[in-house]
């Protein structure tokens, strides 16, 4: 599902952001990607959104060899891959039902699809009854439910999550959380990056670790190594 | 891109424009302003070419023949069908003796004309007002009507056509460089308007982008955008002129018939609004597409 392959990425300002990264999260599997701020994980995000290109190294996702990806193909692999956003990245103009049916729209999804699936989706995250909401009128857990439920409109195999907790309270991350482990037991690979003890802690799933742009620890039913800090 | 999401995108970009309407406004204002100066500088423009034109259609050259051949004459039948033949004849009037002479007489002379008391008009040559189809090559034309056999004089004043030729020209380029500074002037003031409006939702673009939207996706609702501002701007603009010079052409063309030039008038505004319409709006919908189409350029790197 995602090979990272000795990936090195060093920015023209010289700094090195990852060094000689190399790891594989196979289909249906979750996983964390945890580390420090400035320890790399954004820079991988970038990488497997192909924001970014590595300096060195190959990375493969859903079988794309991405430095064979051309730029027109781009929009194709980001439609097979849900992302959810710390900061929920919502449309403000647009009501919940938009929101969530713009993600089939860019795939040209006919109307009457949409109409079926978007309540669908909605529902399974618990916001049926939010549709014609504008996101300004929701609750934190309930933009970032949006922003699940837009990630999941599409079906994809693989669904990345950065920091989906960050902005929530502990019951809204909970839920969140909650959602994502059945998101993957129905299938989807999930990856959570984020930096939150308790959640890594509590879910035992495999953890890798990133420390100053190096892979220092990768394990399966993982936790953070020190108990008494929030990485 | 299927028709339904066309549809959709297009929708998205009229809705922009209502949704961000102070944007919009000022957008159109500044359209507006822009292709106001344009609109002004076509109306001089196409009235100094219809007057240039109306004055090279008016001009005509005189030939002159024989004074011995008299009207009904063979020769000067010879005369006439050789310029009748000339491919850059337009028209051609025969003038007779007794025409010129009563020309001379009444028009010319006037007060003086007792001088021609019990003269004849045998003196005066057989003349043919000649209009001339193409004047850039009235020299040459001049000169084949010199060598045709009996024709005694051409009346060819070379150096005010060729003023006439050089006006022209200067006026076409000078247009073209014009309108193109003024084009471009506005396509700049347009797409730094509409690269506020793109900057305001960089946000937007930059999650379109990471959802999945290809940049034509992203790009078309800015681009249907500009162009309706563009559109809508350049139309206030064609009001605003039209109005403007409905109320002074009056004027103006009254005082030129005072001051005694009759040659020159304004147009009438019906004669030029529907080009008029179609250059601004045309204009102002390209300057909207290609303004918007560079500010939203640089934020589809994601």
């Amino acid at each position: 599902m995602i090979k990272i392959d000795n990936v090195t990425m060093k920015y023209p300002n010289g700094t090195v952001a990852l060094k000689d990264v190399s790891f594989q999260i196979k289909e249906g599997e979750f996983a964390f990607i945890i580390g420090h701020s400035g320890a790399g994980k954004s820079t991988l995000l970038k990488l497997m959104l192909k924001e970014e290109n590595p300096t060195e190294g190959e990375i493969f996702i859903n079988g794309k060899n991405f430095s064979k990806l051309k730029k027109r193909q781009i929009p194709q692999l980001r439609r097979s891959i849900g992302i959810v956003f710390q900061d929920f990245r919502l449309l403000p103009d647009r009501t919940v039902f938009e929101n969530v049916a713009f993600a089939m729209r860019i795939t040209e999804a006919s109307h009457k699809k949409i109409k079926k699936q978007v309540p669908l989706a909605l529902t399974l995250v618990g916001l049926g009854r939010k549709a014609k909401a504008f996101p300004t009128e929701l609750s934190g857990g309930e933009q970032q439910r949006v922003g699940l439920a837009r990630a999941l409109i599409n079906n994809p195999a693989l669904l990345i999550a950065d920091e989906p907790t960050g902005n929530l309270d502990p019951i809204n991350s909970a839920e969140i959380m909650k959602l994502l482990e059945e998101i993957n037991a129905n299938g989807t690979t999930v990856v959570v990056i984020t930096h939150e003890k308790n959640i890594v802690n509590d879910m035992k799933k495999r953890v890798i670790e990133l420390d100053a742009g190096a892979v220092i620890r990768d394990e399966e039913e993982g936790k953070y190594k020190n108990e008494d800090t929030d990485i | 891109m299927k028709i339904r999401t066309f549809s959709y995108v297009a929708g998205q970009g009229l809705r922009n424009v209502y949704k961000n309407k102070l944007m919009s406004v000022i957008s159109m204002g500044m359209v507006a302003v822009s292709l106001m100066v344009f609109g002004i500088f076509f109306v001089i423009l196409v009235n100094i070419n219809a007057n240039v034109n109306s004055i090279k259609k008016d001009y005509q050259i005189q030939v002159y023949c024989d004074a011995s051949l008299t009207y009904n004459d063979p020769l000067i039948g010879e005369i006439e069908k050789q310029i009748k033949d000339n491919p850059n004849v337009e028209s051609c009037k025969k003038i007779s003796k007794e025409e010129a002479f009563q020309v001379l007489k009444y028009e010319m002379l006037k007060d003086d004309s007792t001088i021609l008391d019990n003269m004849s008009n045998a003196f005066l040559p057989i003349s043919f007002t000649v209009k001339l189809k193409n004047l850039s090559i009235g020299v040459q034309t001049a000169n084949e009507f010199e060598s045709i056999p009996n024709v005694k004089r051409v009346n060819y004043p070379q150096k005010v056509m060729e003023a006439i030729n050089a006006t022209a020209s200067w006026i076409y380029m000078g247009s073209l460089l014009i309108g193109g500074i003024l084009a471009l002037a506005a396509m700049f003031i347009i797409s730094n308007t509409i690269r506020l409006t793109v900057f305001a939702r960089k946000r937007d673009i930059n999650i379109m982008k990471y959802v999945g939207a290809s940049n034509a996706f992203v790009r078309l609702p800015f681009i249907i955008e500009g162009m309706v501002m563009g559109i809508l701007g350049s139309a206030i603009s064609f009001l605003v002129i039209g109005y403007s010079y409905m109320s002074i052409i009056g004027t103006i063309n009254n005082q030129l018939t005072t001051m005694g030039i009759v040659s020159l008038k304004l147009l009438d505004f019906t004669e030029i609004a529907a080009v008029m319409f179609l250059c601004m709006v045309g204009i102002g919908a390209v300057v909207g597409v290609i303004g918007s189409a560079i500010s939203v350029r640089k934020h589809l790197e994601v």
